[in-house]
């Protein structure tokens, strides 16, 4: 058995027992239940997915019907006799066999998603687990609050350019149960799009019009200039300062550049949708963030969200 | 990173893109499997994106680079149908008017 997405000690939504044994399955599930904040044990066998519920207590099953050692009803009926309370999702390939499936479902345990999986409906499936555990779930507590974070942090192109930014607060958010994982997404989305912007257009000065130059082999000139820009310390040596505060349910973004600065253009009547999608960063934090703001000649751009308490 | 599959069915090249879009080798990966079966002579080229949990701006780029390199030459980018997240983010910027569904 293999185990993801953090212990019991950890902020989590609740523990999930992955049974598959199709490994392309096992990840992309197992790094869904991570993202989403489940922690997850993985079998790969329904002797294995047994064992497991034998010795440990999961808040819910998500079990392939299809497993090697057992038909798809003996399952069901093995976890129906074994079961404690646990809920289970059923994922399956097969449409006709809901239908049978759910008639033999006296106890009402079972969902079903079918494959391929829409994470959106095992998303909200795992939400109505959560919503039926009520009071008394079986892993820790769902919605905690969040201390206060303070981050200020000043970084070259150069060094920014060759890290992941992530926006580790909107995960943290999402986890206690403050946002919903769509907008944890967005929020990520919102923060990489105000770097991205500082960094490229500010203080490397490359225009997205670049993005639609292409060489024969399908390489932009906005891709070949940041690598050229980016060994040129007239450009590379220019910093970028993130600063990111939350406290009393209230997060704060600010990004500030060493560029030439820029005015942020209204879209004008009459723009159609390819236009649009040049601003697309400025759609996204406009979209998720309560209030989108620049200071210094556009060269700081402040990002602001107040969290439901 | 591993390449990203490539298939030719009649008039239309097939790429499934199964990470998430969110990085240079990611992107990477998608424009050298473009390069793959636009050079095949395909001028219709859907994307698969079924596998993709988290795209960001840096994916959205190259697919619009995609869709731009096959406009230049009368060609049509399509996406195999959307869910999630990704579905949500081609909505919120109009590019499910874009890019027409292969159903």
């Amino acid at each position: 058995m293999t185990s993801s997405g953090g212990s019991r000690n950890e902020v989590a939504k609740g523990r999930v027992l992955l049974a598959d044994n199709d490994t392309s399955e096992q990840q992309a599930l197992g790094s869904f239940f991570s993202k989403v904040g489940w922690g997850c044990d993985v079998v790969d066998s329904a002797a294995s997915l047994f064992d497991a519920l034998a010795s440990q207590q999961y808040d819910v099953v998500v079990t392939n019907l299809h497993m090697p050692d057992l038909s798809g009803l003996e399952l069901l009926s093995k976890i129906r006799d074994s079961e404690d309370g646990t809920a289970v999702i059923v994922v399956s390939g097969d449409k006709n066999f809901e239908a049978a499936a759910s008639a033999f479902d006296e106890g009402g345990v079972l969902d079903f998603i079918e494959k391929p999986i829409d994470f959106s409906i095992l998303q909200s499936a795992l939400d109505r687990v959560v919503q039926s555990l009520g009071q008394s779930p079986h892993s820790s507590s769902f919605v905690c609050e969040i201390a206060p974070v303070s981050i200020d942090e000043t970084v070259t192109s150069r060094e920014l350019a060759q890290r992941s930014v992530k926006l580790d607060i909107a995960e943290t958010l999402f986890k206690s149960g403050k946002i919903d994982l769509h907008t944890s997404l967005k929020m990520d989305l919102a923060f990489q799009e105000a770097v991205a912007n500082c960094l490229e257009h500010g203080n490397l000065e490359l225009e997205s019009v670049w993005r639609e130059e292409f060489d024969e082999e399908g390489r932009d000139t906005f891709s070949k200039l940041k690598k050229e820009r980016l060994q040129d310390p007239h450009y590379a040596d220019r910093t970028v300062r993130i600063q990111i505060h939350y406290k009393d349910n209230f997060l704060e973004i600010r990004v500030h550049d060493q560029g030439n600065g820029f005015l942020p253009e209204a879209k004008e009547d009459g723009e159609d949708d390819e236009i649009r999608v040049h601003g697309r960063g400025m759609t996204i934090m406009n979209s998720v963030m309560d209030d989108v703001s620049y200071r210094d000649c556009g060269r700081e751009v402040i990002l602001r969200k107040k969290m439901n308490s | 990173m591993e390449d990203y599959p490539t298939e030719i069915q009649g008039d239309k090249g097939y790429i499934t893109i199964n990470s998430d879009l969110d990085s240079e080798q990611s992107g990477e990966a998608l424009r050298k499997a473009f390069n793959q079966v636009f050079d095949q002579g395909k001028r219709t080229i859907v994307l698969d994106l079924d596998a993709v949990q988290i795209i960001n701006s840096y994916g959205i780029g190259k697919v619009l680079m995609c869709y731009k390199r096959l406009k230049a030459e009368n060609g049509v980018l399509m996406v195999k149908p959307l869910q999630g997240f990704v579905k949500e983010t081609f909505e919120l910027l109009m590019l499910d008017k874009l890019l027409p569904i292969d159903e």
